[in-house]
């Protein structure tokens, strides 16, 4: 490589690593030679390394608001854990019962902070989201439902993983919108029923065992946890899935 | 990582999940270089905002197995091309005057060596003038190398452009930019 024209041109890949082996030869050797072109390489290498040095410094941080924005924009999550979105199809059957969730709560004659208005609250939760998302039919592992809900929430909830032995199946997990959106929403069938499981970090509420509109709802609390189990069963097969909850979220 | 499109059966878990996350922790890069591109926040927001529309709608056209940084990048690019092709007529070219002006509004005359440069206190400030007074297409080569470490091929393939040229706006983008560091020039 006799040109310093030709050799300029072969001074920046060489620089970046972008250039073959004999390549990199023939520049070395020319640089050796010439003094303009050492000089040109030199210059070219300090911009691009003080760039690198100081690449965080130039880089600035999106405002959260337009974080927030983005992250809205992202499709409704089709991950098997998280059921999906299946139109009005069983609503209305949902809703019927729902009505009679809330007519229920009223004749309790409900107060703020009462176990009633929480498992009437937690129950039309429970409809809804069976209502109107379906699992994808695959189960999810807890550990991925786990992270999952970390991930996406910033919360540490602890999921059981369910029981063969009891037909106790996995089903995914949401975020609760109603009470104030924090509360994560455990998704799982018992033979094939629907059973929910609530868990609510930091507040702490009496243990209560009800039920609503014919659905029935035990809250418990453990730590910092409050628990809400809401289920489409009787009562007497919802216990030993009650049972191992309890046993298992120590 | 392995990204699956549509709904296969036997979909990952994090399937969908992991796009999402990896496409929304290049924020911070897309605004950086959106902000450069048009030069204020509020259009560099909307820029960034569009390009996520878009690429979340596009979500089927990624390839996987390659750089979702770069293909999200390449929207970020396109959008802003168009954008700037429906507002402005005139072509986005670089004048010659535009070259000299970056190459003389340097430091006149007090040559430094890269060491010197590193310590100099100013640095960040003079290295944002300098990376402003550059043109935009010098620019937008040297950052996305030396800053967001792309490729050449990537960079090519985002700017739709041929390989060469990107190679010689990066020279030429970093002699500019060390001229107006040093107040030496090169060529």
């Amino acid at each position: 490589m006799d040109s310093c024209r030709e050799a300029q041109a072969r001074i920046t890949p060489f620089l970046d690593g972008e250039s073959g082996e004999a390549e990199r030869r023939q520049v070395e050797a020319h640089l050796q030679d010439c003094g303009p072109c050492q000089a040109d390489a030199a210059a070219q290498d300090v911009a691009r390394r003080v760039l690198h040095v100081r690449s965080a410094a130039l880089q600035v941080k999106a405002p959260e608001a337009l974080r927030a924005r983005c992250a809205s924009l992202a499709p409704t999550p089709r991950r098997a854990w998280l059921p999906r979105w299946s139109g009005w199809r069983v609503l209305s059957l949902g809703s019927a019962a729902a009505m009679g969730v809330v007519v229920a709560a009223f004749v309790f004659g409900v107060a703020t902070h009462s176990p009633v208005l929480l498992a009437a609250e937690m129950t039309l939760d429970h409809l809804k989201c069976f209502a109107l998302f379906e699992s994808e039919g695959s189960t999810p592992a807890a550990t991925d439902v786990e992270a999952a809900v970390r991930d996406r929430f910033g919360w540490r909830v602890s999921v059981p993983a369910g029981r063969e032995d009891e037909r106790l199946v996995l089903q995914g997990a949401r975020r609760c919108l109603s009470h104030d959106g924090s509360v994560a929403h455990l998704m799982y069938r018992h033979a094939g029923r629907p059973v929910s499981l609530f868990v609510m970090p930091n507040e702490q509420h009496r243990a209560a065992d009800l039920a609503l509109g014919g659905y029935p709802a035990h809250i418990w609390t453990r730590g910092d946890l409050t628990y809400v189990l809401v289920a489409s069963e009787p009562d007497d097969r919802l216990r030993p899935v009650m049972a191992y909850f309890t046993s298992t979220l120590r | 990582m392995v990204f699956r499109r549509g709904r296969q059966p036997g979909l990952e878990a994090d399937g969908a999940s992991a796009f999402e996350r990896e496409a929304l922790a290049c924020i911070d890069s897309l605004y950086g270089t959106a902000l450069r591109l048009t030069g204020n926040p509020a259009d560099a927001e909307d820029l960034v905002q569009d390009t996520y529309l878009k690429a979340f709608r596009a979500v089927d056209q990624f390839q996987p197995g390659t750089n979702l940084k770069a293909w999200i990048f390449a929207i970020l690019h396109n959008t802003f091309l168009n954008r700037r092709r429906r507002a402005v007529k005139e072509p986005l070219g670089v004048e010659p005057e535009e070259i000299e002006r970056a190459a003389s509004s340097g430091f006149g005359g007090s040559v430094a060596t890269p060491e010197q440069l590193l310590v100099r206190e100013t640095l960040d400030d003079d290295l944002q003038a300098a990376l402003d007074a550059l043109p935009g297409n010098f620019r937008q080569a040297v950052w996305l190398r030396d800053v967001e470490e792309f490729s050449y091929a990537e960079i090519a393939k985002m700017l739709d452009i041929p390989v060469g040229t990107v190679m010689s706006r990066i020279s030429r983008g970093r002699r500019l930019l060390y001229e107006h560091l040093t107040g030496v020039r090169v060529s």
